[in-house]
């Protein structure tokens, strides 16, 4: 109970706030990343067995020589899983890196052009929105042929729009602060200032979405691969690997469960780093 | 309203011939004819374009495509390049199948999205789990999750039927077995991107004054969360539903597959491994079709369900 | 010219039994945030009687607690973890039980809302839930406490919206509440809040977000079903010309404490506490910018957050009549004349140099 003579004398600190971006979910997402990834470029020099060489050890349980086992054809699992992360890793990044490159520069045209321009360009990205990206993948890769970097660019052509549209609200909402800013602001400078605190904003919408279309690019070769139609054989394939080793899940489940688990865990790490929950 | 919905499906129109235009175009370039697949390595230049005459292959695009297209509406799509047979007679009884996939894997994850989070009990336990759940949901590939449901529920458990299909003729019993796993598979990503989204509106609609005024009214919390609550945080999950009909679509090719599943997925799936022209054509083109429509569908339903959206 | 004669002269509607029964009795109310471990106190040590059949305003600034109070009358904090809340209030309710609403467990509390008290809130926009139509949300306020059928519920609905000024009422029951304007939004709230008979109306700026001629019909409104039905009605406003024309009494609160209570008449023609003669003179009245030598004064500084620490009188860092005393001492709630409460150190010194001031200024 409060009594009316309360001397409440001590001065009250404002909550603390945590430092932005620092948030368990984006570190977590990090650390997933820096491992894969470090894995994938040190793959050559770790000591695995070579992942394309066959033995006579068939489908051989886990153990001391084999960490994962052996495949059916005596191929190490575990370093093939290792292995496999260069090719996800390289895709993923090729389709970040189309649909950053293409989607930016027309988001950005279309939000700061209006008029036409802009119309059209929206009623292309609505179109694309809603397509089944897959289908749209396997056609184009019937098409085209099914090696990597194809894979990549089918892909990115997929997610582009996702980012032009982004992109596009962005500069809107920025140009919709400049006209204010500069009706009374006095000259240049409004503009100045604007550009150095909008532009790291957007800076970080764009990498957001960079990662979450790696995840994307990942999820999506891997699910092609999945379906015969990835990157050929013999290089190490995550999609590929749990085609294979399906056949034998009733006895060796962990030729299909470790590489799945690795495009699982990869997807997640992106995708963590890039979405905003809580 | 009914003049709102004409609008749209004609404005509709031109999209999708646009849109299938486009597809018919590319694959027609790209594939060039496939007379010289048809009659393999050794034929002559003029057997191919004998072939290529013969098939219409030498024709301009357009007229190609809109000569397709006049027989697709009248139930032709051609023949099939490996197994010669009408490609109409292979499509049908395939669509049955991955439609009925894609009403339970849609049925589930909405129904799981808002058991899960439209409750006022034990909130902080269930959002833990629930968040765990839809991050796990959107990550894992299907196919990755099939795989590892078969592990855990057909050869380890041996409670459910690894792959296949049982038809409701041969037993509905049989039929809902079979089907459960693949629809759960198909589900999560779904029900992963749908909770993220419903929680987030859910959280919205209970700031507002009106749950304050609800309360106010001396209703119950639980009354306060299913009438007041829930109606207004499902309206946008309608429209993001409708956007994910598009990405479901690839997920049933992939889920079918790994369930090894007589859907129109894994036709396709065979169609593009052959480059069996006619089939790809026509299941992407009715995909393409089939995407569009239900998009404008689930826009009506929205429009008729949200009663501030004025039609037309 | 003189204060006095410049002081707004309250036109209160006559009318209405003296109020002697009591209905509702406060004591000791405090309200606690817990922010981070920190505790912040939104209300402090708050005592009111309100009898039936009064009009009773509660005026402050925001940040003043006045709202919590309300809040905390409906059992609203309760679903907030963060809260606190401690003292008394008894609550005389239509079944003749006295009811602590600060102790009884939730269910209780659940049937007393609306039922016994009631409350209306600023907005009306976002008051009513989009998706339901007005008939279903109000009929859904009657059935909560009725036993009635829901055609008998709609005819009820029916009935208050009628009574309360909506124009076709019948054809309001099947709209959504975006086609209706902000004023009918308003009086479909009121119907909500009265439609199960509660004995005390709570008004939480009620007037506050309407235009000026939406505000004075709801008003008039109020007055005159508060005329009809004896209910009691705590106003809650910043708006001292609502006080002015609606209240029997009025609180004033400061930082979360009662700072002055006073009869409105005796309020506005003889504030005693300088926060509350602040707050008289800050009013613009039209016509004031001719007069020769009138300022229109606000009030230097800012509302006291919650979060500021305290040391004596929570208004001596923005009063003009504060001494060294009033940085340390912190002022009691003293009875000061008829009916009359205020939370000053030097009240009645100030109140005799007030009265000289006069008295000279007529010379």
């Amino acid at each position: 109970m409060v009594a009316a003579t309360d001397n409440l004398a001590r001065p009250r600190k404002k909550p603390s706030f945590r430092p932005r971006g620092l948030s368990a979910q984006r570190m977590i997402g990090a650390a997933i990343i820096a491992i894969v990834v470090a894995l994938g470029i040190l793959a050559p020099v770790l000591g695995l067995t070579d992942p394309n060489e066959s033995s006579m050890d068939i489908l051989v349980g886990p153990g001391a020589m084999h960490w994962a086992g052996t495949d059916e054809l005596g191929r190490d699992v575990f370093s093939r899983v290792i292995y496999g992360a260069r090719v996800s890793l390289l895709v993923g990044l090729g389709v970040g890196i189309f649909a950053t490159v293409v989607g930016v520069p027309i988001g950005v045209l279309a939000g700061y052009t209006r008029g036409k321009v802009d119309l059209l360009i929206v009623q292309i990205i609505d179109l694309f929105v809603a397509l089944p990206a897959l289908i749209l993948a396997l056609l184009i890769t019937a098409i085209v042929g099914s090696t990597a970097e194809n894979i990549a660019i089918v892909l990115g052509f997929v997610m582009w729009p996702t980012t032009a549209r982004l992109v596009r609200g962005q500069v809107i909402s920025v140009r919709e602060a400049l006209y204010v800013e500069a009706a009374r602001a006095s000259g240049g400078s409004a503009f100045w200032i604007m550009w150095r605190h909008i532009l790291p904003n957007v800076v970080r919408i764009i990498s957001a979405q960079f990662s979450i279309t790696v995840a994307f690019g990942i999820f999506s070769s891997a699910s092609l691969s999945f379906l015969g139609l990835g990157v050929p054989p013999p290089t190490p394939d995550w999609g590929t690997m749990v085609r294979e080793g399906a056949q034998y899940l009733s006895f060796m489940p962990l030729m299909s469960i470790a590489p799945g688990a690795a495009v699982t865990l990869t997807v997640m790490g992106f995708y963590l780093i890039g979405s905003k929950n809580d | 309203m009914l003049g709102h919905i004409t609008r749209r499906v004609l404005l509709l129109i031109p999209n999708v011939i646009a849109m299938t235009f486009l597809l018919f175009a590319t694959v027609t370039y790209f594939l060039g004819s496939p007379a010289a697949a048809m009659l393999g390595q050794e034929a002559s230049r003029e057997d191919i374009a004998a072939l290529n005459a013969q098939y219409g292959f030498d024709r301009p695009v357009i007229i190609q495509y809109l000569d397709w297209m006049w027989r697709a509406l009248q139930g032709d799509f051609g023949r099939s390049y490996t197994s010669q047979q009408l490609v109409a007679e292979a499509l049908w009884p395939t669509i049955p199948l991955t439609i009925e996939l894609s009403l339970w894997a849609m049925a589930i994850a909405v129904l799981m999205t808002i058991l899960l989070n439209s409750l006022p009990f034990a909130r902080r336990i269930v959002s833990a789990i629930t968040t765990f759940l839809a991050v796990i949901g959107i990550t894992i590939p299907n196919f990755m999750l099939g795989v590892c449901l078969i592990y855990v529920f057909a050869v380890q458990l041996r409670w459910l039927p690894t792959t296949g299909w049982v038809p409701w003729s041969e037993g509905i019993g049989k039929h809902l077995l079979h089907i459960i796993l693949p629809a759960v598979t198909l589900s999560a990503n779904y029900f992963g991107s749908f909770t993220l989204v419903y929680r987030e509106e859910y959280r919205a609609a209970y700031e507002r004054l009106y749950i304050k005024v609800a309360r106010a009214k001396g209703l119950s919390e639980l009354r306060v969360s299913l009438v007041h609550a829930l109606p207004n945080a499902i309206l946008p999950v309608i429209t993001y539903i409708g956007l994910s009909l598009g990405p479901l679509v690839g997920g049933a090719v992939v889920t079918e597959m790994v369930f090894s599943m007589p859907g129109v997925g894994r036709l396709f799936v065979g169609a593009i491994g052959a480059h069996d022209f006619p089939v790809m054509l026509a299941i992407g083109i009715l995909v393409i079709i089939a995407v569009m429509v239900a998009n404008l569908v689930s826009d009506i339903v929205y429009a008729s369900i949200n009663p501030q959206v004025s039609l037309g | 010219m003189t204060d006095a004669d410049t002081k707004i002269q309250p036109l209160k509607v006559e009318g209405g039994s003296p109020a002697t029964e009591t209905l509702l009795d406060l004591r000791n109310l405090s309200v606690r945030y817990d922010a981070g471990g920190y505790g912040v106190h939104a209300v402090r040590d708050v005592n009111l009687t309100l009898k039936r059949g009064e009009v009773v305003a509660l005026v402050g600034e925001s940040g003043s607690g006045k709202s919590t109070i309300g809040h905390a009358l409906m059992g609203l904090l309760r679903f907030d973890r963060n809260v606190k809340v401690d003292g008394a209030a008894r609550l005389v309710c239509k079944d003749g039980v006295t009811r602590d609403l600060l102790a009884i467990n939730d269910r209780e509390m659940q049937r007393i809302r609306g039922n016994d008290v009631s409350i209306i809130f600023q907005e009306p926009m976002s008051s009513l839930n989009p998706l339901h139509t007005i008939g279903h949300q109000v009929s859904e306020a009657i059935l909560a406490h009725k036993r009635i059928s829901r055609r008998e519920a709609r005819e009820r609905a029916l009935y208050f919206l009628r009574h309360l000024g909506l124009s076709n009422p019948a054809q309001a029951m099947d709209r959504h509440p975006h086609q209706l304007s902000g004023g009918m939004r308003q009086r479909v709230m009121i119907a909500m809040a009265l439609s199960c008979d509660a004995n005390l109306l709570i008004a939480d700026e009620a007037t506050t977000a309407l235009d000026a001629t939406v505000q004075a019909q709801i008003i008039e409104l109020l007055q005159a079903l508060q005329k009809e039905s004896r209910m009691t009605i705590l106003f809650i406003t910043h708006d001292l010309g609502v006080v002015a024309e609606m209240a029997d009494r009025a609180v004033v609160l400061y930082a979360g404490q009662i700072v002055e209570l006073a009869p409105t008449a005796s309020l506005f023609r003889n504030p005693l506490m300088p926060y509350t003669q602040a707050l008289i003179d800050a009013i613009p009245r039209l016509g004031s910018s001719r007069m020769p030598g009138y300022e229109l004064r606000g009030i230097p500084g800012r509302a006291p957050s919650a979060l500021d620490a305290v040391t004596g009188c929570s208004f001596h860092p923005r009063c003009p009549r504060a001494i060294d005393a009033c940085k340390t001492d912190m002022p009691a709630l003293e009875a000061a004349g008829l009916s009359r409460l205020v939370r000053c150190l030097r009240w009645k010194e100030l109140e005799q140099e007030d009265r000289s001031e006069r008295a000279a200024a007529f010379r």
